[in-house]
């Protein structure tokens, strides 16, 4: 169920999502008492800007855990991995057109901690 | 005592009659109360005379005028959270100065969301109640 109070995070992982240039598209965003899951593709609208790189996916994480009203932030992101706290691209099998046939769970919770846990 | 709640009410704007069709039923038996509209001058009119609109289903590609043009026509006098529906993941692409403009002025406030098609059903309540929570408040 959303509150108001997860509708408002929902609205400001939105507005990150559009201050990274992230296609909205791909991703989809429940928030449901604080708890946040982001599931799909992690990636930029096409065009003339630089794709996204891990620096950029962790700056992103970690302003979405930094919110007001988020206890916990999971991503099950078909195009990105976690890797001992830290994001990378997955690997495509086959080039980019696979990607999506590729899935990967990170988990990353709301504390300064990066990657420790559910 | 009985609590008073108010349905949440949804304008769609497409011009595929199949589509309009699949979010009037869909979104209904979700608890929504839902207007649609094929030609994007009337949605515009729909959209001036509904005082209580809680969300636009906005195609971007339609004859006559672009789901952009809708869009900028209606956020000059309503600040409606906005769903864009496209088969065409490249209508967002910042090769296009009109695009670039918009997500950088318009969307940063984070009312606004993008829906490719085709979806399942799952994906457009996500969005949707991801915009405006449940049908009612009463949820």
């Amino acid at each position: 169920m959303n509150t108001q109070s997860d509708l408002d995070i929902n609205r400001a992982v939105r507005r990150l999502m559009v201050k990274h240039w992230v296609d909205m598209g791909r991703i989809s965003v429940r928030t449901t008492r604080g708890n946040i899951s982001l599931f799909g593709m992690l990636q930029r609208i096409e065009g003339r800007m630089e794709p996204l790189n891990p620096a950029i996916v962790d700056a992103l994480i970690y302003e979405m855990r930094r919110l007001p009203g988020v206890h916990q932030l999971r991503a099950h992101f078909d195009n990105w991995t976690n890797d001992g706290g830290r994001w990378r691209p997955q690997q495509p099998a086959h080039g980019l057109a696979n990607r999506e046939e590729e899935g990967r769970e990170g988990l990353s919770p709301a504390s300064d901690a990066p990657g420790t846990g559910e | 005592m009985l609590r008073g709640y108010a349905v949440k009410t949804i304008i769609a704007i497409d011009d595929e009659p199949e589509i309009l069709k699949c979010f009037r039923e869909a979104l209904t038996l979700r608890g929504f109360t839902v207007h649609t509209s094929a030609d994007p001058e009337t949605g515009i009119q729909m959209v001036r005379a509904q005082p209580a609109l809680d969300l636009l289903l906005l195609d971007v590609k339609m004859p006559g005028k672009s789901g952009f043009d809708v869009y900028r026509e209606i956020r000059a006098f309503r600040a409606v959270p906005v769903l864009f529906i496209t088969a065409y993941p490249r209508s967002f692409t910042t090769d296009s100065d009109e695009v670039t403009k918009l997500w950088s002025e318009q969307f940063a406030d984070g009312t606004t969301d993008i829906l490719y098609k085709p979806f399942p059903l799952e994906n457009l309540f996500t969005k949707v109640e991801g915009l405006i929570g449940p049908a009612n408040d009463a949820d």
